[in-house]
């Protein structure tokens, strides 16, 4: 199997946790689109619908990880999932505020704050 | 002899670290109760390197590397962490601490880790002190439309501008990000002609057709030219692509909540925010962002 470029995924409970590991410099690069592909195909299978993004190992990402967490999010949307993000740096924080994502879903500080919210 | 900072506020781990450090002889120690007394200590004199706890009242680590970054960038700082820090020691390093070290293994880690971090600093703290001597410099690139050598390219552009001292840490990023949306722009909608309205029914499908056109005519031979101009008070890049161009205005609003969830204009907004300047040729095949240097930090040259 593959080592992670990009996403890793494990489950708490009911819940997906996504952890960004990489910089998502395009999704044209096929490997990394795979790996979205997984993480969906992990989505549907499971049956799951709260999913936390986690952050916290990359210091930037660009529009290319914003599409690609959109991707995420229209697997959860037909079952009402819910999404949370989590452990931005100071400048994913700014990406996230500049692009108005805050505003579809939480961003909190840390993993363990996401999956309390979870749980709320 | 150089100087090491320790940062701690339990006195026995202090001792220790300080022991391990000036042990080997190669060192001279100082020492500080917590963050704000390390903050006082480094404005009278500004250690070579620093090594902190992470776990401290008032300003804890993670504190001090932001304030140590921003202020004097050329210091290092190697945190020391306690079992249950790790998430933070993962912010902190985020942040720009150079290492870590687990206080359980203090010995002989710190000692091996601070002699490795002391040593590349210098080279570093040489090199950053020569390229603020720097006045000028321009460079060209043309590329293909290649995501890996874009990746490597945008590295380049945004150490260039750090390296002459025009952003801090916080503004490479963010710079990168610019250049980042900039360049993957001329190559997937500018030389590949991938229309962005593909993406609404289907993403693969979008870059399903990128993929095919980096390897088709016209597509393939289409080239992203760079110039990139730095001088002491900004950094200037152009980047054109050799497809028809587009109209900035036929772009919905990233903003507006109706298109929150639409995938349209991201990009285009991260560039405008991130960056100080943005104009575009007539065609809009060719964008220049300008990336202006802010007021100079205390202690950025020793």
């Amino acid at each position: 199997m593959n080592p992670s470029k990009v996403f890793r995924a494990s489950t708490i409970g009911d819940v997906l946790v996504v952890e960004l590991v990489g910089v998502v410099s395009s999704l044209a690069d096929d490997s990394i689109n795979r790996e979205l592909d997984s993480v969906r195909t992990r989505l549907r299978s499971g049956g799951q619908a709260k999913v936390v993004i986690d952050l916290g190992q990359v210091a930037y990402f660009g529009s290319s990880m914003l599409e690609a967490i959109r991707a995420i999010w229209n697997e959860l949307t037909p079952h009402n999932g819910r999404l949370v993000l989590c452990n931005a740096s100071e400048v994913g924080r700014e990406i996230i505020q500049i692009s108005k994502f805050d505003h579809l879903w939480p961003l909190v500080e840390s993993r363990a704050d996401a999956l309390k919210l979870m749980q709320a | 002899m150089p100087t090491i900072l320790v940062v701690d506020d339990s006195a026995t781990d202090r001792l220790l670290a300080g022991g391990l450090l000036s042990e080997n002889g190669d060192f001279d120690v100082e020492y500080a109760v917590n963050g704000s007394d390390a903050i006082v200590k480094i404005e009278l004199h500004v250690p070579d390197l620093i090594v902190t706890d992470m776990d401290m009242p008032e300003i804890n680590g993670l504190e001090l590397v932001g304030v140590v970054r921003k202020a004097y960038p050329v210091v290092p700082v190697v945190l020391m962490t306690a079992r249950g820090s790790e998430e933070l020691a993962l912010k902190a390093l985020r942040a720009g601490a150079a290492s870590y070290v687990p206080k359980r293994q203090l010995n002989p880690e710190l000692l091996e880790t601070v002699i490795q971090v002391y040593s590349a600093a210098r080279e570093d703290r040489g090199r950053i002190r020569l390229m603020r001597r720097m006045s000028e410099q321009e460079v060209h690139f043309t590329i293909e439309n290649d995501h890996e050598l874009i990746a490597s390219l945008v590295q380049y552009l945004k150490d260039g501008a750090a390296g002459m001292g025009i952003c801090d840490e916080g503004d490479r990023v963010r710079t990168g990000v610019a250049l980042q949306e900039a360049l993957t722009n001329a190559c997937l909608h500018g030389n590949l002609e991938v229309d962005s309205a593909l993406r609404e029914v289907d993403h693969r499908q979008y870059y399903d057709l990128a993929r095919q056109r980096m390897t088709e005519a016209p597509y393939a031979q289409r080239r992203i030219h760079v110039i990139a101009r730095y001088n002491q008070n900004s950094a200037e890049f152009c980047i054109r692509d050799e497809g028809p161009g587009f109209n900035r205005s036929s772009l919905p609003d990233p903003t507006d909540p109706t298109n929150i969830e639409r995938p349209c204009g991201r990009g285009l907004l991260l560039m405008q925010t991130f960056m100080d300047e943005v104009k575009y040729n007539a065609t809009g095949n060719e964008v220049t962002m300008i990336k202006r240097r802010r007021v100079r930090t205390q202690g950025s040259e020793r």
